[in-house]
């Protein structure tokens, strides 16, 4: 294991060292670093150009500046000595603060969208594959490639003019005709008949009890004035609760053992009174509140589904926990939706913006600035998940497929399992290893930002300092960021060869 | 029997639609009053950006930018500013200034007696001093360069034009008043002492390390006496000291960037940065009337549907396209637009050396006779702004006042644009030549619109007896100072609404002057116009100087760029300056209705 990193380590080295010289020159070599003085003629220009070949180093030949540049990163690994600046741009500024800005908001962006797409591809992909050839997944298919190749400037612009333009003017004064409603009635019914799916009257009937509930939901959201004062309420919270709690025993257990289903029950109560203890408690806390509640919360839910749990203490307390954890999620979504009208006050009635990651000078409660940043968050997130889920969805459901055709599958279903155990704990365990390895891709390019994302969406991240310094034809922060990208992607492959090592007993690393 | 079922259900759920069709859910809200407003005025307006700015001190030649201008047309007080018309403008707020003498060139100047920065120092000689200090190219650094053997300046101005011509000013510090001496007569001392160009001396002795007891006086004595030792670090933070980070994720300490205008810079987030009411501004024809201004960067590509969305509430895209007019216009109401001409024009100079090309003025003007200039017109101008012109002067655009004047006077430069073909064959004919005249036309690789106009001159020009060689090149502007490399280039230049900044691009000898144009009588008015201190005077000498490279067909000029500019129909006060001063010019003045 040490002698496997250390050989992988000394190997990156020189990759990246290879790469960093190619790079190096393939920037220089882009244009011209004075193409936006052409159409000076002040007395300015003279002054500019000199400054700038004194920022650029472009009176020292390439080959030199080359190591002129590795000097510089070379005062960044040497603790001591000259302070580390990963070289200037072209305005003289140094370029590892600009770069230490540009992965803080990177970071924010594409976590949450990674995520999320993560999250959504697997379980879809997972699905997809159970109810192989069904209409689902014909239909899941066809959307992911859709998305998988729709430009992203023009999602984005899309995204913009219809949920943000037009949903903030919405928004303004929300309200549907009757025949709106009964429209999103019908097309959320026959997206639940497609998704349940079945024999033509069970479709029949997922498509008229959805149908009529999602109508009914609508309207009465739209007749008690959700949309302008949204929030779940105490009923809301505790049907929610319960809800959750009914979700993930069905996922992680089962209801065969009711002493279970009875613990997760115990646990969303333990919630929902956690929930009313911390409504004065929330009025406008910070993050280490709404933490140590949740943890409080989870731990004393961990307790007493254990205690119900009886026979199952183990499973049940766990049950219990992962109960209280989502509760807890909930309670927050439940909170920033409170702090909406005040924030849509604030924001002149157009709540969802189309450009920056947040809004200047606000002053607001913990929940109305986190709000804000998640609205800021919304359209780029949407954006970005949107297209990556398009690739996780096809690998999962191509892993779980594989898996499913396992001999071991056979075997555990010879056994008796019930189709559940089989399925989350067989073959999802199994089906995940190959997304690993995905995973480590994707991470390493969390780091290397969302280049045209944040472009469009007006966020400064480490995207847009590259294509700033291509257009500039400014080897400094281009190299910068590709130091990051370069080394997370050296570094997230190793990691992936370690984790496939300790997933599968079959591989050794040597 | 399921068919049956399956039709019944249709019919019913079609009926119903029918039935729920009259009548809608919902829609009671009221809409939410904005908060602290009062008189029905909103607190904040919105700019939009395209780059964030990089600095508080825009003279350096680092810092130098359009972006920096837009936020310092707010933040600082100089004597005269540009109109929306590109004339110059007298701030009565930040003091007086008159011409005293013309022989030397002395200008009075007085700064009001009210006039402070927003920590409460007052702004006097020690601030002027500073700026002459700086600007002046006057404090040799000691080092040189070890090739040109050029030794460099304390300071990196921008540019010493203007102030290496005048000698340092004299006073005591604390003066109000004091007076500017130039050496030779010099056309644009009016726009001198304009914009951004005063910055608070007090903070740059302080961070220099020097003593600001006295009205600056160390200050003072240290430039009086040209003490390098003691300026050396006050040079040093007048360079850098000032720069904001890349991007701007902050603003550095606030009290290192007091405020001479009626807006205060306030705080930075992410590229957005917020100005706030000057509290301590003491002047009333430029005090703010909105509480806050907040700038925010957005690319161009992306400002329209901010507009739309509220986000911003003026935009300035800086180079509109018939698609950003369209997509504005289809807004609506909400949204006001506003075209015009802005200073910027195209032009193609031709390379006239000896042996070259163009050596012969009959082939120059068959050359401007063949090129469709009233078509590009037509299909890059007027879809825009719909009053857009052929361009027919080079040292005034048709959005300028004088242009007309200048025009009725010089007759060699009047035309429609229209291409003549027959007409620029009779001229090849009469400069002998008989085989097509190859031609090869540079231009900028990276721009379609460049691309676009020259098909069309490549279109016209070789019917005309010319064989036009398209040459795209991505490092054009290295070219253009490199004879041979091309014979005709396409490119724009901006114009700064200043007397004489185009004497280098016409005279003999002169560092833009990229074709090698020569003419005595050019040099002979540009170095009169160029010490006119008489801005009166400059309309008939550029009439003359007009008409005369027009006769001599220095170059082909094609049309001025149209300028879009598109603001809240809520805001009122938004005009389009073409100037380089841009649209925040007059933003002081803009209020919006909540």
């Amino acid at each position: 294991m040490f002698y496997f990193i250390a050989k992988r380590s000394v190997i990156s080295f020189f990759i990246m060292l290879a790469a960093t010289t190619l790079m190096y020159f393939l920037t220089i070599s882009s244009g011209d670093p004075f193409e936006d003085l052409g159409e000076t003629n002040g007395p300015e220009k003279a002054a500019t150009i000199a400054a700038r070949t004194e920022a650029m180093n472009l009176d020292v030949p390439p080959i030199p500046r080359y190591f002129l540049w590795l000097q510089d990163v070379g005062h960044c690994l040497v603790p001591g000595g000259i302070s580390c600046t990963l070289g200037q741009d072209r305005t003289g500024a140094a370029v590892l603060p600009q770069l230490e800005n540009a992965m803080g908001s990177t970071l924010r962006l594409v976590v949450v969208a990674t995520v999320l797409a993560l999250i959504l591809g697997v379980v879809v992909g997972i699905v997809t594959a159970i109810r192989q050839y069904s209409v689902f997944d014909y239909s899941v298919t066809f959307l992911s490639f859709l998305l998988f190749s729709l430009p992203l400037f023009w999602l984005s612009t899309l995204l913009k003019q219809y949920m943000a333009i037009d949903l903030n003017t919405w928004l303004a004064n929300p309200q549907f005709s009757y025949l709106t409603i009964a429209l999103i009635g019908v097309i959320a019914g026959v997206v639940w008949a497609v998704v349940v799916g079945g024999d033509r009257r069970r479709r029949l009937m997922v498509f008229g009890v959805a149908a009529v509930a999602t109508a009914l939901a609508l309207y009465l959201l739209l007749v008690t004035g959700w949309f302008t004062k949204p929030g779940f309420g105490l009923l809301g919270m505790l049907v929610s609760a319960a809800g959750v709690a009914v979700l993930w025993t069905a996922l992680l257990a089962g209801f065969r053992r009711r002493r279970v289903l009875h613990a997760a029950l115990a646990a969303a109560a333990v919630s929902f009174i956690g929930y009313l203890v911390s409504i004065p408690l929330l009025e406008n806390p910070n993050w280490f509140i709404v933490l140590a509640l949740v943890v409080v919360t989870a731990v004393v839910a961990y307790l007493v589904a254990g205690v119900v749990g009886g026979p199952f203490r183990a499973q049940a307390a766990k049950i219990g926990a992962v109960i209280a954890v989502s509760v807890g999620l909930l309670i927050v979504v439940d909170r920033l939706l409170q702090a909406y009208p005040t924030l849509s006050a604030k924001a002149g009635g157009r709540p969802i913006p189309t450009t920056g990651s947040q809004s200047a000078n606000l002053a607001g409660t913990f929940w109305e600035i986190n709000l804000d940043f998640a609205l800021h968050l919304i359209l780029p997130t949407i954006a970005l998940t949107l297209i990556s889920f398009a690739t996780y969805t096809r690998y999962t459901r191509a892993s779980q497929l594989d898996v499913m055709n396992q001999d071991y599958i056979r075997t555990a279903r010879a056994k008796g399992l019930s189709e559940r155990t089989v399925l989350v704990k067989h073959a999802f365990r199994n089906a995940m290893i190959p997304i690993t390895t995905l995973m480590a891709f994707d991470f390493a390019g969390v780091l290397g930002g969302a280049v045209i994302t944040e472009q469009v969406f007006g966020w400064n991240g480490m995207g847009k300092m590259f294509v700033d310094g291509i257009d500039h034809v400014d080897p400094g922060p281009v190299m910068a960021f590709f130091l990051v990208v370069g080394t997370a992607a050296v570094l997230f492959n190793m990691l992936a060869d370690i984790a496939y090592a300790f997933l599968d007993p079959r591989i050794t690393l040597s | 029997m399921r068919n049956k079922r399956a039709t019944t259900l249709a019919a019913l759920s079609i009926g119903a639609l029918m039935l729920s069709a009259c009548g809608s859910a919902g829609g009671t809200a009221e809409s939410p009053a904005s908060e602290g407003a009062t008189e029905n005025l909103a607190t904040t307006i919105n700019i939009a950006i395209s780059q964030a700015p990089t600095g508080y001190n825009g003279n350096t030649a680092a810092t130098n930018s359009v972006y920096n201008g837009y936020v310092s047309n707010l933040t600082t007080s100089g004597f005269a500013a540009f109109t929306a018309a590109g004339e110059l403008e007298a701030n009565p707020d930040f003091g007086t200034y008159e011409k005293v003498s013309d022989d030397p060139l002395t200008i009075k100047y007085t700064i009001d007696e009210d006039a402070v920065w927003s920590d409460g120092v007052p702004i006097d000689y020690d601030d002027l001093l500073l700026t002459w200090a700086a600007m002046s190219g006057t404090n040799p650094s000691g080092v040189t360069d070890p090739e040109t053997g050029a030794e460099s300046d304390l300071f990196k101005a921008s540019s010493t034009n203007g102030f290496a011509q005048t000698k340092m000013i004299e006073g005591e510090p604390g003066d109000k008043e004091f007076e500017l001496v130039f050496n030779e007569p010099y056309a644009d001392w009016e726009a001198l002492l304009t914009g951004d160009l005063i910055v608070p001396a007090h903070i740059a002795a302080e961070q220099g390390g020097l003593s600001t007891e006295g009205d600056g006086a160390a200050l003072v004595d240290a430039i009086q006496n040209k003490d390098v030792a003691a300026l050396t670090p006050v040079a040093e933070f007048w360079n850098t000291g000032w720069d904001y980070e890349a991007d701007l994720p902050t603003l550095p300490d606030l009290a290192l960037l007091p405020s001479s205008g009626p807006y205060k810079l306030d705080n930075a987030t992410n590229g957005t940065l917020t100005l706030v009411k000057n509290d301590k501004y003491w002047g009333e024809e430029r005090a703010g009337k909105t509480d806050t201004i907040v700038f925010k960067t957005i690319v161009d590509e992306e400002a329209v549907q901010a507009l739309q969305n509220g986000d911003v509430d003026v935009i300035d895209p800086s180079s509109p396209s018939v698609d950003t007019k369209a997509a504005l216009e289809q807004i609506g109401e909400t949204v006001t637009v506003d075209t015009g001409t802005s200073l910027t024009f195209s032009h193609i100079d031709l390379d006239q050396r000896p042996g070259a090309v163009f050596e012969d003025v009959k082939v120059r003007q068959a050359f401007n006779a063949c090129t469709p200039r009233a078509d590009m017109v037509d299909k890059f101008v007027t879809p825009i702004d719909p009053e857009g012109t052929v361009m027919n002067l080079r040292e005034y655009q048709p959005g300028q006042p004088d242009y007309e004047t200048v025009l009725d006077g010089a007759e060699a430069a009047q035309g429609d644009g229209s291409a003549d073909i027959e007409g620029a064959k009779k001229l090849l004919a009469e400069a002998g030549k008989t085989e097509p005249v190859k031609v090869s036309l540079m231009y900028a690789a990276t721009s379609q619109l460049r691309a676009d106009m020259v098909a069309l001159v490549k279109d016209s020009c070789d019917k005309a007896g010319f064989e036009i060689v398209p040459q795209p090149e991505a490092e054009w502007s290295a070219k253009l100072s490199q004879p041979g490399a091309w014979d005709a280039v396409l490119f724009g230049w901006a114009g700064s609404g200043l007397v004489a900044s185009g004497q280098s691009i016409y005279v003999t000898g002169g560092e833009q002057n990229f074709g090698g144009y020569t003419d005595p009588e050019v040099d002979r008015l540009w170095t009169e116009i160029a010490t006119t201190t008489d801005a009166d005077k400059v309309p008939a000498l550029k009439t003359e100087l007009e008409q005369r490279l027009a006769e001599t067909q220095y170059n082909v000029v094609l049309y001025a760029n149209a300028d879009i500019i598109a603001h809240s129909s809520k805001l009122e006060g938004v005009e389009m300056n073409p100037t380089q001063t841009g649209i925040t010019w007059n933003a002081y003045s803009w209020t919006k209705q909540a």
